[in-house]
């Protein structure tokens, strides 16, 4: 006699296993779903954060371009200084030569961070294999627990014999003993193997998600670390703004200080000729400054 | 004859891409230790994170406030030559002008920023500390 209550067990456990499986697996997906929002929010946040970097990066960049400009501007100055000192016979005519002309600087470029983006996981759809194999187990061990309807063993049977025998005391016995016969042994086999099979995805799914919770903490922990090194470099040039200021402020002062003299001075007095030489050639000097040290 | 067994074995063989029983409380036992590896990972990751945040904050606002003071200082001391130097062309004082243009090129041509790599070595050194 078949044991029809068995397959029913094995049945039950099986929906029971698919259906906490399932639940695993959609849990998954959700959970992932979040963190991919995280991550995309967290990123447009970093984005923003970068782009405010680089308009301070260009800000700097337009504030050297307009130290240039005073730079050529007091050059021109100097080189009216050394065209009065000319007209007035100086000795020192060669002056303008010794004037280099500024050079013009560029703060160097940040590439800034970058953190490649998130990969989808695919690895939740990978599982059912283990489901399967179960099936394969319990439809093994009908072998040596069923009995087929003839009466004979099913572990005494061989071939094709045992094999319908097999699906047949699955189906709890055969058609003719009032069972569901081979038809519903196949079908109870299917389900055998579903219920392991969304089990051990479930399983699968919820280590998938740790995985990548861990992705998406790295990745939102480089893009935090990045915005202080770009805040950092931001109070660099903050600082550097402060150079260019003190630099700008002086030559202003001198180029006005110069121009006033050259404004007022006497072509035949000496002393008004050494005071607009010993300041041009200071201007010249301090045109001649560098913003940034030779390192950066 | 062969075993019934090995014939069952082999037909569900076919019937499915792997045998392997104990399958499913495999990849239970290696889930749970997947989780709880990940979990040390991510507790390492704020760790780090947490620590390398508070460097730069400090290391940040410590600069400002260094960088702050030195161009002050700076900026008083210009001002005060450039008295000097005013007072030297309105009374053609040639020692006030030399004085005052020597030390405002002295100030200038002294790239303050050339403290930064200096800064940042100090601020890696654990047992630096800056007196403001």
């Amino acid at each position: 006699m078949p044991l029809p209550f068995i397959p029913l067990i094995l049945l039950g456990g099986s929906v029971i296993a698919g259906i906490k499986g399932a639940v695993d697996t959609f849990s998954a997906v959700q959970q992932i779903t979040k963190l991919q929002e995280a991550y995309n929010k967290r990123r447009a946040e970093y984005e923003e954060r970068r782009a405010e970097y680089e308009k301070a990066h260009n800000r700097l960049v337009g504030r050297l371009q307009k130290l240039n400009d005073l730079r050529l501007h007091a050059y021109d100055t100097v080189k009216e200084a050394a065209e009065f000192l000319k007209r007035a016979r100086v000795k020192k005519r060669h002056l303008a030569e010794r004037i280099a002309r500024p050079r013009l600087e560029q703060p160097d470029n940040w590439q800034g961070a970058h953190v490649d983006p998130i990969e989808t996981f695919q690895a939740v759809l990978k599982a059912g294999g283990a489901g399967t194999a179960t099936a394969a187990t319990v439809y093994s061990t009908v072998g040596t627990l069923g009995v087929a309807s003839t009466g004979t063993a099913i572990s005494t049977l061989s071939g094709a014999a045992a094999t319908n025998a097999t699906l047949a005391w699955l189906g709890g016995g055969a058609l003719a003993a009032g069972g569901g016969g081979m038809a519903l042994g196949t079908a109870v086999l299917g389900g055998l193997v579903a219920g392991p099979a969304l089990l051990t995805a479930g399983f699968f799914a919820q280590g998938t998600v740790a995985q990548i919770k861990t992705k998406v903490e790295r990745q939102i922990a480089e893009m935090e670390a990045a915005e202080e090194e770009m805040q950092n470099r931001i109070a660099e040039y903050r600082v550097i703004q402060k150079r260019i200021k003190e630099i700008e402020t002086t030559i202003k002062q001198m180029n006005a200080t110069l121009t006033d003299m050259l404004a007022t001075a006497d072509p035949n007095r000496d002393q008004d000729l050494f005071e607009i030489a010993r300041v041009a050639k200071a201007l010249a000097e301090a045109i001649d400054v560098k913003t940034l040290p030779q390192a950066a | 004859m062969s075993n019934p067994a090995q014939h069952i074995i082999r037909y569900a063989a076919r019937q499915v891409p792997a045998l392997d029983a104990i399958a499913v409380i495999t990849t239970f036992t290696e889930t749970i230790q997947i989780i709880q590896a990940e979990e040390t990972k991510r507790a390492q990751i704020a760790a780090q994170r947490d620590v390398l945040i508070k460097a730069l904050e400090s290391e940040r606002q410590v600069m400002l406030a260094y960088f702050e003071q030195r161009f002050a200082e700076r900026r008083q001391a210009l001002d005060r030559f450039f008295h000097l130097l005013d007072y030297g062309v309105t009374h053609h004082d040639t020692a006030s002008i030399d004085a005052a243009l020597t030390g405002i090129l002295g100030i200038i041509q002294d790239n303050p920023l050339r403290d930064f790599e200096t800064f940042k070595k100090c601020m890696a050194r654990p047992d630096f500390v800056i007196e403001l």
